[in-house]
């Protein structure tokens, strides 16, 4: 059989057409990730101490646990008897694979965002926070207002690289049929008999969905950079012709007790 | 930005739902999501075709039932029925004493016999593989792996299974040298046959097994069905037409 066969070709298409079931899983499962792990940061940072105690149970169980684990636990322990009491209750079915997939692949991602955006609060200085509220914030008014506009700035790279992880992790969503790109190449292999050219699509197409997705997540970075913030930011280093010493950061400290030279 | 990410999650999650989370309630057959040629695969269009799915979509009209044949990871597919989150099972499932405590079996309708395969270029005879300590490919979870290790160091036979999750990869590793050969039954190894560069070497030594539909054990409805349709399957010449068009006539 040729690469070029008529049949082998349409075994392509409809491979691709699998690429509309990973977006929506992965876009499925960043936004859940990020519903569940913004809050979580938030009472990690600024919460009070028994919140806290729970998000980090929450963020180690779902660190510790292989997402294979992980898929087949919400699979048989949540999701197929929800489905079974939906369907004797009310009639509807539900698409198991894909519910259980984006879902476990969201809460998941949820513990690792979560930490993200922690790493980004903490970056921020303590007292912005502590000045909304002296100023009449709420607590919640200083976290949006605040808080949040420069938080999810810096973390913007860091998202991007949860992106590419949570867009290969996908894959492993096969094992329950969810019908994306890798259970249609698994498909397709029984079907042809055939691996290797198979699975060089397969790459393709997930490098193709990362380099898109990284690219996106760039474009939006660049949109909402604020000169001095973030990466660019605080951080000052002097430029190729500056003169060393002028920073006032990099001068010496004026109180500083001069070091006792050695006897 | 808050507000817009609220938003843009509500919009996600309202484009998902319709058309990704709900079908309709319907009577669902669970195939191997490996697929099992040439019982229940799906051609290059994606659409489900095999002989089990032609099958079950003649009884399905005599019936007036309404079928969707959807795949399930095969290790997982006696759970799902159990817990009713397919209807059925009709996908080359081998009738075995501990499934039949789970689910509830048709009548069968085909008896297979397991093949040995080898490379084609390979000197090993049958008794060479069977009882020279050889590495023998087969896929996780099937009867056929329990028969081979339950018979092994009995009469003679000596050899050891390796795992696969998939027929076709141990295939595809009897081909690079990794393992000796590999067992399937006679069926799938025809259709194998016509794309790999593998031979027949002769047969397993292990019991024939029954091919049958499954179904929860409190449906008897649907088990009557299926019962009758088959029947009546087997008795109308579209029987011998839909063996003829998967070659299930053409032995080794």
């Amino acid at each position: 059989m040729s690469i070029f066969d008529s049949s082998l070709i349409s075994a392509a298409f409809w491979i691709a057409k699998g690429t509309g079931l990973t977006v929506a899983l992965i876009v499925g499962a960043m936004f859940l990730g990020l519903i569940v792990g913004l809050p979580m940061a938030a009472i990690q940072v600024y919460g009070p101490r028994w919140a806290r105690f729970l998000v980090m149970v929450y963020v180690w169980f779902f660190r510790g646990i292989p997402i294979l684990v992980l898929l087949f636990l919400f699979y048989f322990g949540v999701f197929s008897p929800l489905e079974a009491w939906l369907t004797k209750f009310f009639g509807v079915r539900i698409n198991l694979p894909f519910l259980a997939s984006v879902t476990t692949l969201g809460l998941a991602s949820g513990a690792y965002q979560s930490q993200i955006f922690r790493g980004a609060m903490l970056s921020l200085h303590m007292g912005q926070y502590e000045a909304a509220l002296s100023l009449g914030f709420t607590r919640l008014g200083a976290l949006v207002n605040i808080i949040l506009p420069q938080a999810l700035r810096i973390a913007i790279p860091a998202w991007a690289n949860e992106y590419s992880i949570l867009l290969k992790d996908s894959a492993i969503a096969y094992v329950l049929g969810t019908l994306e790109i890798m259970s249609r190449i698994k498909l397709m292999v029984a079907t042809f008999h055939m691996h290797v050219p198979f699975y060089i699509l397969a790459g393709f197409i997930y490098y193709f969905l990362t380099w898109l997705g990284i690219k996106a997540l760039k474009k939006l970075e660049a949109k909402t950079r604020i000169p001095g913030l973030g990466s660019d930011g605080d951080a000052h280093f002097p430029e190729a012709n500056e003169e060393i010493g002028t920073d006032e950061r990099l001068e010496e400290n004026p109180n500083a007790k001069p070091v006792p030279k050695p006897a | 930005m808050f507000k817009k990410l609220l938003l843009m999650t509500v919009l996600a999650v309202m484009a998902m739902s319709p058309a990704a989370l709900m079908a309709q309630a319907e009577i669902i057959n669970g195939f191997d999501a490996d697929s099992f040629k040439p019982f229940a695969y799906m051609d290059e269009n994606g659409v489900p075709i095999g002989f089990d799915i032609d099958c079950v979509n003649w009884i399905a009209q005599k019936k007036g039932l309404t079928v969707s044949h959807q795949p399930y990871a095969w290790d997982s597919i006696i759970e799902l029925l159990q817990n009713k989150n397919i209807n059925m099972i009709a996908s080359g499932l081998s009738v075995t004493p501990e499934r039949a405590e789970r689910v509830a079996f048709t009548i069968p309708y085909w008896s297979i016999k397991q093949v040995v395969l080898v490379a084609k270029d390979s000197a090993l005879t049958l008794d060479e593989v069977l009882t020279g300590g050889k590495k023998i490919g087969l896929q996780l979870g099937t009867s056929d792996l329990a028969s081979m290790d339950s018979s092994n160091g009995q009469n003679g036979r000596k050899y050891e299974t390796v795992g696969y999750t998939s027929v076709d990869l141990a295939a595809e590793d009897v081909i690079n040298g990794r393992i000796d050969a590999v067992v399937m039954n006679d069926d799938r190894g025809f259709a194998i046959l016509k794309n790999q560069p593998l031979k027949f070497l002769g047969y397993a030594g292990i019991p024939d097994e029954d091919f049958a539909y499954a179904v929860s054990k409190d449906d008897a409805e649907l088990l009557n069905a299926l019962n009758e349709g088959l029947q009546e399957l087997m008795t109308d010449p579209a029987w011998k037409e839909l063996i003829a068009k998967y070659e299930l006539d053409q032995k080794l």
